[in-house]
């Protein structure tokens, strides 16, 4: 940093220090200050770490790897700009349960193996956020079925869409943990490298 | 050209339409011996031909509209070298960033800040874990079992349950040692049996193990008989731990202590 700082005092034809990222560090921070004051659940995605990390009022819950953030818009509008700068309110679908038989409990004592009533772990999920934008959290070991894909088909709005490849060794707990109604929240901070780290040093 | 010349071809005053084709094709059907006219069968062909050009093309259309054009998403890109830049536009940039540093260094102090600086427990339900915590230290972890998410029907009355654990924030709010259930109605619906009209019968000493935390709702971390089931998501929404985990936790967490269930 005090190096970027001389360069810029140098005068002309040098860098500008960064404030683009200075602006994008003190986004996210005050967004994730409102989104831990909310007391709800809330999603960080950062694209420069590829993580995806779950919170609640301010305490990290879980972080999740991410294979990549990729940012759709419809064809029609290709061209726009959108900077996912906003903290976005969004609905998780719900999950179908699975219904119990009643009978007997077993045996406390027994052995064996009893079968685990887990209800069906969904391949992927649309969160609907406000404003517009579809979080579609996508499972990388999974390819989408038919029937996945004519849903998503069917479901377009016209609102930008954002998919978030989750790791596989991931994908199962973010989707079992998926809070009803997260806040999401994009980082694009970029990580210090290993110069600026010794230079703050 | 093809198109032209059939048409070219039509008599005058024979127009070829959908309407003619049609009726062609049903005072044929029922005499398949006597075949189509040669001049009817290219209409036919000519007009499908044009219909599936259309359909194609709206196809296509439809298509379109409703495609996405993806790009991965990375860091933003560091404000690049300007050759315009003077030591003035320098000197501003810096009292930016400056003030942009400050913003987000209190920002994210306040974020941390809210992490408890006493012990709370973090219940994983997807993992079925849970963890005893202070600031970001794990001070103990543990096998527990969660919800099953299952739903249960009454078959003789209009009700139903789904054992989910609730996720949020709870808190502590009461404890106690060698705590006994009182069975609430879905667990005699649970095991086929009819629902107990006096209390008494609905009073359970061993189900809960030896310590239970009541978080509100009749939800507990308590003890369980079904040890061999620690890990696996099988509970009717309370938080299940095995007795040495639940002695640690009871002997840690006093009264109020924060429940962060995810």
């Amino acid at each position: 940093m005090k190096a970027l700082l001389l360069a810029a005092l140098l005068g002309q034809g040098q860098a500008l220090p960064d404030v683009a990222s200075a602006r994008e560090r003190e986004r996210v921070a005050r967004l994730d200050l409102e989104a831990a004051r909310s007391k709800e659940f809330y999603f960080l995605a950062d694209a420069a770490s590829l993580t995806l990390s779950l919170k609640l009022g301010g305490v990290p819950l879980a972080t999740y790897k991410l294979e990549s953030i990729e940012l759709g818009l419809p064809l029609a509008s290709a061209g726009e700009a959108l900077s996912l700068d906003q903290l976005y309110r969004c609905v998780a679908p719900s999950r179908e349960p699975v219904e119990i038989v009643p009978g007997p409990p077993p045996a406390p004592a027994a052995s064996g193996t009893d079968e685990e009533r887990k209800p069906p772990v969904p391949r992927s999920a649309v969160l609907t956020c406000e404003p517009p934008l579809a979080v579609h959290l996508v499972s990388a070991s999974k390819v989408l079925g038919l029937r996945e894909r004519l849903r998503i088909f069917g479901d377009r709005k016209d609102e930008p869409r954002v998919r978030l490849i989750v790791a596989e060794a991931d994908a199962e707990n973010i989707f079992i943990s998926l809070p009803a109604k997260p806040l999401v929240l994009f980082s694009r901070v970029p990580q210090p490298t290993p110069e600026s780290t010794a230079e703050a040093r | 050209m093809e198109t032209s010349d059939t048409l070219g071809a039509a008599p005058a005053g024979a127009p070829v339409d959908v309407a003619e084709v049609a009726d062609a094709d049903a005072t044929a059907a029922p005499a398949e011996a006597s075949p189509a006219s040669p001049k009817a069968d290219r209409n036919r062909w000519l007009l499908s031909g044009v219909g599936a050009t259309l359909s194609t093309l709206l196809l296509l259309f439809f298509l379109a509209s409703r495609l996405y054009v993806y790009d991965r998403l990375g860091p933003i890109e560091p404000t690049s070298a300007s050759v315009e830049s003077t030591p003035e536009d320098a000197a501003a940039a810096n009292k930016e960033i400056k003030d942009l540093e400050s913003k987000a260094k209190r920002a994210q102090r306040s974020v941390a800040g809210m992490v408890p600086g006493s012990v709370y427990v973090v219940v994983d339900t997807a993992r079925n874990k849970l963890y005893l915590k202070k600031r970001d230290k794990v001070l103990h972890e543990a096998l527990c079992s969660t919800g099953s998410g299952g739903l249960l029907k009454d078959p003789d009355a209009d009700r139903q349950w789904v054992f989910e654990t609730p996720r949020g924030n709870f808190r502590v709010i009461r404890k106690a040692e060698d705590p006994v259930w009182t069975k609430p109605d879905w667990a005699f619906v649970e095991e086929g049996k009819s629902v107990p009209d006096n209390w008494s019968e609905r009073r359970d000493y061993d189900t809960l193990g030896n310590y239970a935390l009541y978080l509100g709702d009749g939800y507990m971390i308590h003890g369980t008989l079904y040890q061999r089931y620690l890990g696996r998501a099988i509970t009717h929404g309370c938080i299940r731990l095995g007795d040495e985990d639940l002695e640690r936790v009871f002997r840690s967490a006093p009264v109020g202590t924060q429940v962060l269930i995810f």
